[in-house]
């Protein structure tokens, strides 16, 4: 009727995988494989989800609930010249060229990547979404960004840098370039998130110079969720020829359910008042029997998270969970894009198959 | 020659054989793990819209019901495209507060969303307007983006 757009092709975009683990060595865990690396290839987490029957909650209690194993993070506020000074520089960054155990950070600066400048450090390499002004007045060789178009009108640029590489060192032409940048255009002190992955601290920390303000990711846990379990069949292995169909929408309907269950709505709630007034929700579970009623507990982790540390939960629910239990995992991203939307990935463990699951990544 | 397709005979017409091949092929494909089937998936029946409402004078609060969110986005498709937004289907997955999670289908998203932006309404004198805080095709990248202010502020 009227002509709004109807394609989706610059919207995210959902891969269903169904699969097998095979077998999950606890000396040296696969990364390379789905689904554990589509935990790997989040750079920054933000949020972990774990749905799971409450009769296991214990096991996931004792084991991985415990004070010491809450991750930990920083927020500071600094100047991006900061970075490249004395310990910090030394510490953080170059330390990891070496040896990654020794030094290694990830950070995260606050800011809306289409609107404002907004900076990232991973594995050594800093990279800059910066505005055209910004990104011209500094100086730094970068890439346009985003909406194509000729080199006057491209508003937005993305400069990444290597850091750890040998000739970032002070004294070198190319990297003085950068100190200069930082010391007079890009000036303005950020509020970052921190986080130290390095497995051994070093004291003193270079990081307390800056005052930061320390965070435990702390669980929270909702327990007791009565809900209608979908059956978690797997979906037919057969070429069958409705397979395509059928296959689409189990994967839509038990990633909605998920996603609804994460979302904390009552909609999937046994009990739920709402549940015969379609003038409100015509939400209904996939195979929504009646019959199957389940409780469930609902772990969400919040902070700003590794993606190593996901993925070192994740195995060890693989192995510490009983073969024949079904469990989710959800670990979501920062907003991106023009939209601000997440990239996420979903891992339904199923019940009663060897190791089988199913991964939905959005992005 | 005739041997040769003789023997592909006997192993598809003896189940036993055929049978102990599979286990075996399993065996190993199940201690390496591997993909069954992969799905590209690019237009969902559904989109979904986090909304929360904000009143005119800043100082009173709102605390909306499902009845609620209801009306205020009936009169915002009415007013927008007569009968034909009446027509639009909402379901409300989660009312919270000012906030609210919805759930309409793809192909009305635009539509929805410029008569919810340009909606100006509320009850009594308060007047009050909908603020769209994040729409996506996938449930999970709505509740994944929910709260991430709070790691920078508190």
């Amino acid at each position: 009727m009227l002509n709004f757009p109807q394609d989706t092709k610059n919207e995210q975009k959902c891969d269903v995988t169904h699969g097998t683990m095979g077998h999950l060595d606890p000396k040296q865990p696969p990364v390379k494989r789905r689904p554990f690396a589509a935990i790997l290839a989040h750079p920054f987490i933000q949020k972990v989800e774990l749905l799971l029957p409450s009769e296991i909650y214990e096991i996931v209690k004792s084991n991985l609930l415990q004070e010491e194993s809450r991750p930990v993070w920083d927020r500071v506020i600094l100047p991006l010249s900061a970075l490249l000074e004395g310990e910090f520089f030394n510490q953080y960054i170059k330390t990891g060229y070496v040896n990654i155990d020794l030094g290694n950070v990830m950070m995260l600066s606050e800011g809306n990547p289409n609107v404002t400048n907004k900076y990232s450090l991973r594995e050594g390499i800093l990279t800059m979404h910066l505005d055209k002004e910004s990104y011209e007045r500094a100086g730094i060789v970068g890439k346009p960004e985003g909406v194509k178009g000729k080199r006057g009108t491209k508003p937005r640029w993305i400069v990444e840098i290597n850091l750890r590489l040998p000739s970032m060192l002070h004294g070198k032409k190319g990297f003085d370039r950068i100190v200069y940048a930082f010391r007079n255009v890009l000036l303005s002190p950020v509020t970052w998130l921190f986080h130290d992955l390095a497995t051994t601290n070093t004291i003193p920390d270079p990081l307390t110079a800056h005052f930061p303000t320390k965070k435990v990711v702390v669980p929270e846990v909702r327990k007791d969720l009565k809900v209608n379990l979908p059956s978690f069949k797997p979906p037919p292995k057969d070429a069958q020829e409705s397979y395509t169909g059928g296959f689409e929408d189990y994967a839509v309907e038990l990633h909605e359910w998920l996603s609804m269950l994460a979302l904390k709505s009552p909609r999937v709630e046994l009990g739920d008042q709402t549940k015969t007034d379609s003038f409100l929700s015509r939400y209904v579970p996939p195979d929504d029997l009646e019959t199957n009623h389940k409780s469930l507990v609902h772990v969400k982790w919040e902070g700003f998270l590794s993606s190593l540390w996901a993925h070192k939960i994740f195995v060890q629910l693989m192995l510490e969970l009983p073969k024949d239990t079904w469990f989710a995992y959800i670990v979501g991203g920062f907003g991106e894009g023009w939209s601000g939307e997440c990239k996420n990935s979903t891992i339904l463990k199923l019940p009663e198959a060897t190791n089988e699951y199913i991964l939905w990544e959005v992005a | 020659m005739s041997e040769t397709t003789k023997v592909d005979n006997s192993t598809l017409d003896n189940p036993a054989a055929t049978q102990s091949t599979s286990s075996k092929r399993k065996i190993s494909t199940y201690a390496r793990g591997h993909e069954i089937r992969t799905l590209h998936l690019k237009s969902p029946p559904w989109s979904y819209i986090h909304l929360s409402i904000v009143p005119a004078s800043p100082t009173s609060d709102v605390q909306l019901d499902e009845v609620d969110v209801r009306i205020h986005l009936t009169s915002a498709l009415e007013q927008f495209l007569g009968d034909h937004g009446r027509a639009v289907s909402v379901d409300l997955l989660k009312v919270e507060g000012k906030e609210c999670w919805l759930r309409i289908p793809r192909q009305d998203r635009s539509l929805f969303l410029a008569a919810v932006g340009g909606w100006v309404g509320g009850t009594g004198n308060v007047k009050s307007g909908w603020v769209v805080r994040q729409t996506s095709n996938w449930l999970s990248s709505l509740v994944g983006t929910e709260g991430e202010v709070r790691l920078w502020h508190e």
